[in-house]
């Protein structure tokens, strides 16, 4: 309680205490919002990936690891491997594996009280009205699109449906039911997933908080994965990594890493993994046989909450080092990590710092750049002229595009150096390279669009869901 | 508790709470009811956040501030600044001069945003400098000159009889 001190400030607090009556009342407009639960507007979309997963030779792997081993805890591969940066440039063969971020979703699934749990059955015929979750390419043509369709012709209710496609245009639903159910229209019954994920053309893996499901017939059939569940999972390379940060509700942290298809899941400890701050998100990126671990910190609506960081393993999850991240050796502000990601096309890693500042608390943001098998970062020569990226995707080290919360789709071609906005799409919920050159993106018009790029994000060509 | 149950609680119990802050912000109902829903709505996504806070109410009040402050609806928003200056008044019983609910309201909205929102955040609900910095994203001794300065600037106003209607 702050005393008045004389009598002006004593009648400022008079007016406003007054004033403040004359506000609207609450319980209309408290309607309203919660009507919106239901509205696509209040739906939680996370996640955007890079799908880079080249089929790595052993001996890549090797170089790699040899890079990121053997240096102290604060610069985890300090210098770049002669041997990695002789690997093969030309654009690698995409395996199943996704790699990048993923923004985390809310803790928690919703609850089967407040929302009447739908049943496991999927529309028969066409797919209607189908909205994407989240969507997952193992291959240029083919792909999974998890989302929630229309039960029949001319109901109002909504089924979870997981469609499939062959050639990239087509969909038919890949399975006749599912045993979990999807957040459409912001609620969502347990079990509840969010995403999906393929490593193949047969193993996939549909995740929530608080569910993990398997296929190993490219979705027709799903097991659950007990006990488990996860903000983030990529693939690489026949291995599968999960991490859940821990949170409210009794939440517990996991750290799981299995064989692609293997029902026996592996802990492993991540030395130094911080809480993750209000606003900040848990993100897992993989590429080139690296994967990069990141908490991040920045958030678009409020100040930074802490730095982030980032962690990096070459052994599939077994082993981390903790990487000396570039925003936190900033002189002034308050930076954090805005994302981070391995290039889908080349190995190497970007890494978007924010910096909020009086003038624009949304901040400003940086990228920077390592070169495969390095962790040296170098800044982009006129860094801080874009918004710190929601989304961030970096297919190359040069090429580099990031959504930011204005909901405008950046694209630079000289590492950051300059950028420019692209028309289309916008708002995009999700992106992912599985190449240096191809990726998807899924735009803000509720999931019903699936936009293709395949010049690295130069042009990009939009498809409407249909089956 | 579930994230849902949560929120869904929460709307009920806090809007009209939040409403009153909005108003005291935008001095417009609608803008009011425009900020606290878009607030909720920015929110919802990691309502868990908001949940596991020491104080849920006072972390959203904390993004309904800087959403006032900082976000797109800058340029949606009515502006508060009056055209043209009144005559001054003679220099007896400033104070008894100024009628709280119009005089003292008037010249609060023709403060900037910042001022605006940390008298406030500071008369209004009573709060300390570091959580009104949490809320501007500026340190405390910004906040203690926000203060100062929007003081300053309704009693300089207030002294030149600004907003009386008849002088």
């Amino acid at each position: 309680m702050t005393p008045p001190t004389d009598d002006f400030e004593r009648r400022l607090r008079a007016t406003l205490a007054r004033h403040a009556r004359e506000a609207p009342p609450g319980a209309p407009l408290a309607d309203r919002i919660l009507l919106e639960l239901d509205s696509p507007v209040l739906r939680p979309r996370h996640g955007w990936r890079v799908w880079a997963a080249p089929l790595l030779a052993a001996a890549a792997i090797a170089a790699a690891a040899l890079a990121l081993v053997g240096v102290s805890n604060a610069h985890l591969g300090a210098a770049p491997a002669p041997a990695a940066t002789r690997l093969p440039s030309s654009t690698p063969t995409p395996t199943s594996t996704p790699s990048p971020l993923r923004v985390r979703p809310p803790h928690g699934t919703l609850a089967p009280t407040t929302v009447t749990s739908r049943p496991p059955v999927a529309p028969t015929g066409s797919v209607r009205g189908f909205r994407a979750d989240d969507v997952s390419f193992d291959s240029p043509t083919e792909g999974w699109a998890l989302g929630s369709a229309d039960c029949a012709r001319g109901s109002s209710t909504r089924c979870t449906v997981l469609l499939h496609t062959t050639d990239g245009t087509h969909w038919a639903a890949a399975s006749n039911g599912t045993p979990f159910h999807t957040p459409d229209g912001g609620l969502c019954a347990e079990p509840c997933v969010t995403h999906v994920r393929f490593a193949g053309s047969t193993v996939g893996y549909a995740y929530g908080r608080l569910a993990l499901f398997m296929t190993t017939d490219g979705g027709a059939h799903w097991t659950r994965q007990p006990g488990l569940g996860a903000d983030v999972l990529e693939t690489l390379d026949g291995n599968v990594i999960l991490v859940r940060a821990g949170g409210p509700g009794s939440v517990a942290p996991l750290f799981r890493r299995a064989v692609v298809g293997g029902s026996t899941w592996t802990s492993f400890s991540v030395a130094g993994f911080p809480g993750v701050p209000q606003g900040g998100s848990v993100q897992l990126s993989r590429a080139y046989g690296v994967t990069l671990l990141t908490v991040t910190g920045y958030d678009a609506y409020q100040l930074a909450a802490s730095p982030g960081a980032v962690f990096g393993s070459v052994d599939g999850g077994a082993t981390w080092q903790q990487i000396a991240h570039p925003c936190g050796s900033r002189p002034v502000g308050h930076w954090s990590i805005a994302g981070a990601v391995v290039g889908a096309g080349d190995g190497s890693m970007v890494i978007d710092c924010a910096v909020q500042t009086r003038t624009d608390p949304g901040g400003v943001g940086t990228t920077f750049s390592a070169a495969r098998g390095s962790t040296q970062f170098v800044r982009a020569p006129s860094g801080g002229k874009v918004a710190p990226a929601i989304l961030l995707a970096a297919p190359t080290r040069d090429v580099q595009l990031l959504r930011t919360r204005t909901g405008d789709l950046y694209r630079s071609t000289d590492a950051g150096h300059s950028w420019d906005r692209l028309a289309q799409p916008n708002g995009v919920t999700f992106l992912g390279f599985n190449s240096g050159t191809e990726a998807r993106a899924l735009g803000d018009d509720s999931g019903h669009t699936l936009w293709t790029t395949t010049d690295a994000g130069a042009t990009w060509h939009a498809v409407v869901f249909s089956a | 508790m579930t994230v849902e149950v949560d929120f869904t609680r929460f709307v009920r119990e806090h809007t009209a709470e939040l409403l009153r802050t909005g108003y005291l912000l935008t001095g417009d109902g609608g803008a009011a009811e425009e900020l606290v829903q878009d607030t909720l709505v920015r929110l919802f996504p990691k309502w868990h956040l908001v949940a596991a806070a020491d104080v849920p109410v006072a972390y959203v009040r904390r993004s309904l501030a800087n959403g006032f402050v900082n976000h797109t609806r800058r340029a949606a928003r009515r502006e508060f600044a009056v055209d043209v200056l009144p005559e001054g008044i003679d220099d007896h019983d400033r104070a008894g001069q100024l009628d709280d609910r119009d005089e003292i309201w008037t010249l609060l909205r023709t403060l900037p945003d910042r001022q605006r929102t940390a008298l406030v955040l500071r008369y209004f609900h009573d709060l300390p400098d570091d959580e009104i910095g949490a809320a501007l994203g500026c340190r405390e001794g910004t906040v203690r000159s926000l203060v100062s300065r929007g003081l300053a600037a309704l009693r300089e106003n207030a002294d030149r009889g600004f907003g009386r209607s008849s002088a």
